[in-house]
């Protein structure tokens, strides 16, 4: 499990050092924020592209940027938010986000997870599991940018909806209304998938 | 297939984990919602816990710590500076250039020279030995022989 920095004062004092050129602190820094850097590259990137180099690119651009982060809200859902923006930044530069064909299913044949056993007793269902995991993936790399940021911060830095407005620096209502979008976007396109 | 059971704005809510009495009415009565929440729940989560192997982790890690912490080259500066000293006094003082001949030793010389001169101009070139190279003395055997 990522280390989470839970005090504010701890929180504060680590991004100071880390700031400072400590490298141990930004050693700890990057291990409290990574784990959700990593998913929300993973879930917004297509297979071809370079996750490991995406999340390395974020991962320096949260030391980079350490001194732009206000302490509002967690230091993993203000990394997750850099990383939904890269990874939305690096399709728009490679234009790839209106080029996604939906029913091509070559994500599925590229992923190598796709053709992994399952350990799923049931092959259908497994097969069904993982269609509706990349139609997901690539439902939320069609979603707008602050929906997708909602999503990414709700799913996969795990972070409350107060929380989400924290970091956003919004109310929890336009949050919700965020992510109730998301959601139902999502699932018109998922929803063959998982009937 | 049904989608219809409960509305959209339900099922986001449900997805988004918020309670509703008469979404859970619904699902415990209906099946196919149920197993349709099953798989999106599962799915959620399989994005949500993935983890990269912890090797590739600690790598990218590593590399992200490298390039925002760039290692600078220690230079030795203990052993830089008396090198640099030691070359610059070598160029100043010029080692290995000939030694200034003393203007006393200079003099003495020059006396010398005048005096050798003074007794016989020739004498320098009067060595046996340079006369024999530019003039070779007659071979007696071939006058012998013209005769």
């Amino acid at each position: 499990m990522a280390p989470r920095v839970e005090g504010e004062e701890e929180r504060t004092t680590l991004v100071a050092r880390a700031r400072s050129g400590d490298r141990a602190a930004a050693e700890a820094v990057l291990r409290a924020v990574e784990l959700p850097v990593w998913r929300t590259c993973r879930a917004l990137l297509p297979p071809h592209e370079d996750v490991e180099g995406a999340v390395q690119d974020v991962l320096v651009k949260v030391l980079k940027k350490l001194g732009s982060y206000r302490g509002e809200g967690e230091l993993a859902a203000w990394a997750a938010l850099v990383a939904a923006n890269h990874c939305r930044d690096l399709l728009r530069r490679r234009r790839l986000v209106p080029f996604v064909a939906l029913e091509t299913g070559e994500e599925e044949r590229n992923d190598p997870a796709a053709v992994l056993p399952s350990p799923e007793p049931d092959p259908e269902r497994a097969l069904r599991a993982r269609q509706g995991i990349q139609r997901l993936k690539r439902a939320l790399r069609e979603l707008p940018a602050r929906q997708q940021q909602v999503f990414s911060l709700r799913f996969f830095a795990h972070m409350s909806l107060a929380g989400i407005a924290a970091a956003l620096g919004v109310d929890e209502g336009t949050v919700k209304t965020h992510l109730h979008r998301a959601l139902a976007r999502v699932r018109e396109q998922v929803k063959e998938a998982w009937p | 297939m049904n989608t219809n059971h409960l509305s959209q704005k339900q099922w986001a809510a449900l997805l988004a984990g918020e309670e509703d009495a008469a979404a859970a009415a619904h699902l415990a009565a209906c099946a196919a919602c149920r197993e349709e929440l099953a798989a999106w729940q599962e799915g959620l989560a399989e994005l949500g816990r993935w983890e990269p192997d912890p090797w590739t982790r600690t790598r990218v890690r590593e590399q992200a710590l490298d390039r925002a912490f760039p290692v600078r080259r220690r230079v030795w500066w203990w052993a830089v500076l008396p090198a640099a000293a030691a070359l610059l006094a070598a160029l100043v003082l010029r080692p290995w250039r000939p030694a200034p001949v003393a203007e006393a030793d200079l003099a003495a010389v020059l006396q010398e020279v005048d005096a050798t001169l003074s007794q016989d101009p020739l004498a320098a070139l009067a060595d046996p030995e340079v006369v024999s190279v530019v003039l070779p003395e007659p071979q007696p055997s071939q006058d012998a022989g013209r005769s």
